[in-house]
């Protein structure tokens, strides 16, 4: 029984055969010079007739001077002699929401929990980065700034009017407990479906 | 496909008159677990199907002041300064007034005659229909 993935790239390699010229575009989300022929990015390629190696060069070598690791949206279009248009967005909001809070995970409960704190600040520089994307051209950057709000709603992320030093400290230690409680408990219903398969 | 069975069964002819029970009592159909087991099989029988994601660990600014003085991370090149955040007055206006609480959505106050209002039972409905898919999972194949 194939997976849902290689399923999907059943259908992608499919239509690309059916179809001749006309192609699937492909959205991915690379890590920046990191990547790698392996799946999942190898056989999306693959099913779009796109060199992989070539493709994987190319992408390490335009986030050569990004630091390793950093999520990076992707869009590639592939034209009909097999060349190929990749468009490297800027990292995704959730990634820059993080990192400008200091946390590594968002929350499990938003809403219900807050796993780190920003200011208005923070959401207008990250704004101002983010308008450069394609996905954003044309729109004035309130309405960028109110979606970015929007996603820090979406992951927990409380917008205060100053974060104070020692305040934050506190809060991030606290949810450092919290969130190796989480894991743990997390493990353990991982262990317990093993045993139990 | 969900099953309303209108037999002579004991458990529906006893529900019919207990009415706090009636819409709880579904017969469920007995169904092999054919979904189950294929799953499994399949994960056997496939070699390495886009196996399991290896998680990054990304440096996060551990130390506060920076995080309150710049936007850490917002910089993400190997070289270069991080981005400082300025003084209150050099950002625009509309930036102060932006509303940053969590939105909760209701009907209330809202113009039957607008857009949002039908966008928002539009929304409630199909949150209602989703929970009861889910209380009527196992009955349904």
């Amino acid at each position: 029984m194939a997976s849902k993935k290689g399923v999907k790239v059943m259908k992608v390699a499919k239509k690309v055969a059916e179809s001749g010229s006309k192609s699937t575009f492909l959205k991915a989300t690379i890590p920046a010079g990191m990547a790698t022929p392996a799946p999942p990015l190898g056989p999306q390629l693959g099913a779009r007739n796109i060199n992989i190696a070539q493709f994987c060069k190319d992408f390490n070598l335009r986030t050569s001077k990004m630091k390793e690791g950093t999520p990076l949206p992707c869009r590639v279009s592939v034209n009909a002699d097999r060349t190929y248009n990749l468009v490297i967005h800027h990292p995704p909001v959730t990634y820059f929401l993080k990192q400008a809070a200091g946390i590594k995970k968002g929350a499990t409960r938003p809403g219900q929990e807050v796993a780190g704190k920003v200011t208005l600040k923070h959401i207008y520089e990250i704004a101002r980065l983010k308008s450069e994307d394609p996905t954003f051209e044309g729109i004035p950057l309130k309405k960028v700034c109110e979606r970015i709000l929007g996603v820090a709603h979406s992951m927990g992320i409380q917008i205060v009017e100053t974060v104070q030093f020692k305040e934050y400290q506190r809060f991030l230690n606290q949810r450092k407990t919290i969130i190796e409680e989480e894991e743990k408990e997390l493990e353990a219903i991982k262990q317990a479906k093993l045993l139990r398969v | 496909m969900a099953v309303v069975l209108r037999c002579s069964c004991t458990l529906q002819n006893i529900a019919r008159f207990i009415p706090q029970y009636t819409h709880e009592v579904l017969i469920p159909i007995r169904s092999y677990a054919v979904k189950g087991l294929g799953k499994i099989g399949g994960k056997i029988g496939v070699k390495g199907s886009g196996g399991p994601k290896k998680k990054i660990d990304l440096p996060v600014e551990g130390d506060v002041k920076k995080l309150i003085m710049n936007c850490s991370g917002l910089n993400y090149m190997k070289e270069g300064p991080e981005v400082k955040l300025k003084e209150d007055h050099e950002y625009p206006e509309w930036l102060w007034k932006l509303n940053t609480e969590r939105p909760t959505a209701s009907l209330e106050g809202l113009d039957e005659d607008s857009d949002i209002y039908w966008y928002r039972v539009r929304k409630y409905a199909k949150a209602q229909q989703r929970a009861e898919m889910k209380r009527f999972k196992r009955f349904i194949k």
